[in-house]
């Protein structure tokens, strides 16, 4: 699927220090303690999905690569 | 036919009038209009509407009188989700934020084009598909109360005579939440049925596209028209459009119907329980064979579910979050976006490797059942502003509520809709949901269809 807004441009991502952003999760330094605690209910659902043993069960999304023949100027 | 009778007719029936000169579709978009008019201050299900929505209709007036040859919709008023990019229509995705979308038609919208098609209007969304309330669209039964999300101007429109059908798109339940909630058909085909170029993404590999109609044979017509291999989305399948008329009449002789007893009947509202059981019984009633069974593994969906589209909407969301342009997004999805920077990637592949054993699990019980059914939601509407239910005696976050029991048919890709199957005693809808086997929509549309057939309206 193509990305239909075409807005992304290397001159939006500024630096750290420009934006007050926290740099390892990109969210503004200070919403930083809000947004971690919202995720602490959705963190204990992600935490139990953990404990799940999986063994050698693979990702359901596999890349896949393309033959020439599939190629079209718009797939991806 | 008068414009009256088309909006409660079956969408074939009504093409065929207006083919036949015996309705005008001029006739039929007018009064659509003036229901919009009369009632959309209030229920704020359209973001824009086509000035040129009369126009289409002369011309296609136009064209049954000189005999053209006509689609399967010709003259039809179909309203859009504000997710479906559209040439002649602007898209925000629901968003204040200063994001330009193109003008231009992706391959759904095409093929409603193509099928004869008025397009009548966007609806209003849930901002970029994140929730499931779609703020301040108001629920035609009770207008205190949501109309459900993220598709819930369309739930909205198709119950009020807006339009005769709408698009929906559905992550973890965005169309059948709606259409539950506003009593109309909500239906996702298998994922990679409906081709998603040209609709802004959410998470690509949960994102659905499909139709909200007043009745299934309408669901049904519209995914046979949206269905087909779209070469511009990556997700789609290598099948041609859908067939499902056949599937409208059967009867429900050898059909087996499964219950999944855990997971999709804990916590529920005792009228929806009571509705969705009296649907089970009637289905074995008609003939059909009911098989319970459970499916452990499904109390590790919702970390799973989160994982994946919190990761995948903020990755595509990025750039926006990098350039500070969140900042303009509602309350809501400005937080969902920003905590999607929170699950690592270990985290996500562990929920992919998850579906991989979701999905082994659910082929086991398709092998011995031909659909598995239950309640769409655990409750009814809810107040707008209402932020907590409770349900057996435990309180729980209603927007955590509202979708457990769709999301996992997300995480499988499976086809599932909902059908309406009574009401609560304050009036409000009941969905009845239906999951099939993958690219089995035929047994999901055969099974909603004797529903609609044998429940009292």
């Amino acid at each position: 699927m193509s990305d239909p807004t075409g807005t992304t441009h290397a001159n939006d991502v500024m630096s750290d220090d420009q934006t007050g952003r926290d740099p390892e999760t990109l969210i503004r330094a200070d919403r930083l303690r809000e947004v971690r605690q919202a995720y602490e209910v959705i963190g204990r659902q992600i935490a139990l999905l953990r404990t799940l043993d999986l063994e050698d069960t693979h990702p359901s999304v596999i890349f896949r690569p393309v033959l020439r023949r599939e190629l079209t100027d718009d797939a991806g | 036919m008068t414009p009256d009778d088309a909006l409660k007719a079956p969408i074939t029936e009504v093409a065929a009038a207006i083919r036949a000169g015996r309705l005008s579709s001029a006739d039929l978009v007018a009064r659509c209009i003036e229901n919009i008019e009369a009632r959309d201050g209030a229920l704020k299900a359209f973001v824009h509407i086509a000035g040129d929505a009369l126009d289409q209709a002369r011309r296609c007036d136009d064209a049954a009188r000189s005999g053209a040859s006509t689609g399967p919709l010709h003259g039809i008023p179909i309203a859009i989700k504000d997710n479906y990019l559209t040439a002649d229509m602007p898209t925000t995705a629901g968003t204040a934020a200063q994001i330009a979308f193109p003008l231009e038609d992706g391959a759904a919208v095409a093929r409603l084009r193509a099928a004869g098609a008025i397009l009548i209007g966007k609806t209003r969304m849930h901002e970029f598909a994140w929730g499931m309330e779609t703020p301040p669209t108001t629920n035609p039964y009770d207008e205190t109360r949501v109309p459900g999300g993220s598709s819930g101007g369309s739930g909205a429109a198709v119950t009020a005579g807006f339009c005769l059908a709408a698009t929906g798109s559905d992550t973890g339940g965005s169309i059948r939440i709606p259409a539950s909630l506003c009593g109309n058909v909500g239906f996702k085909p298998t994922f990679g049925r409906i081709g998603r170029s040209g609709i802004v993404p959410h998470s690509w590999s949960l994102d659905h596209a499909g139709p909200l109609a007043r009745n299934v044979a309408d669901a049904a017509l519209l995914v046979d028209i949206m269905s087909g291999h779209d070469p511009k989305d990556a997700g789609s399948a290598e099948a041609g459009p859908t067939d499902l008329s056949a599937a409208l009449t059967q009867d429900a002789k050898g059909l087996r119907v499964g219950v999944c007893r855990n997971h999709f009947f804990e916590a529920l509202d005792p009228q929806v329980e009571r509705a969705v059981e009296n649907t089970i019984a009637l289905l074995g009633r008609l003939g059909a064979t009911v098989v319970e069974f459970e499916v452990r593994e499904l109390q590790y969906g919702l970390g799973a579910i989160f994982a994946i589209e919190l990761s995948s909407s903020t990755a595509y969301h990025l750039p926006h979050l990098s350039a500070g342009r969140v900042d303009a997004y509602a309350p809501d999805v400005r937080l969902l976006v920003e905590m999607g920077r929170l699950v690592t990637g270990s985290d996500y592949l562990q929920a992919e490797r998850y579906r991989t054993l979701l999905g082994r699990r659910f082929r086991e019980v398709f092998a011995n059942v031909d659909v598995v059914v239950g309640p769409t939601m655990p409750i009814t509407a809810w107040r707008i502003g209402q932020k907590e239910v409770v349900l057996g005696g435990k309180t729980e976050a209603v927007l955590e509520t509202s979708w457990r029991f769709t999301y996992p048919w997300n995480l499988l890709g499976l086809p599932a809709i909902t059908v309406p199957c009574g009401f609560d005693d304050g009036g409000l809808p009941i969905g009845f949901q239906i999951a099939g086997a993958a690219f089995d929509e035929a047994s999901v549309v055969r099974t909603a269809s004797l529903v609609e057939r044998h429940t009292a309206s």
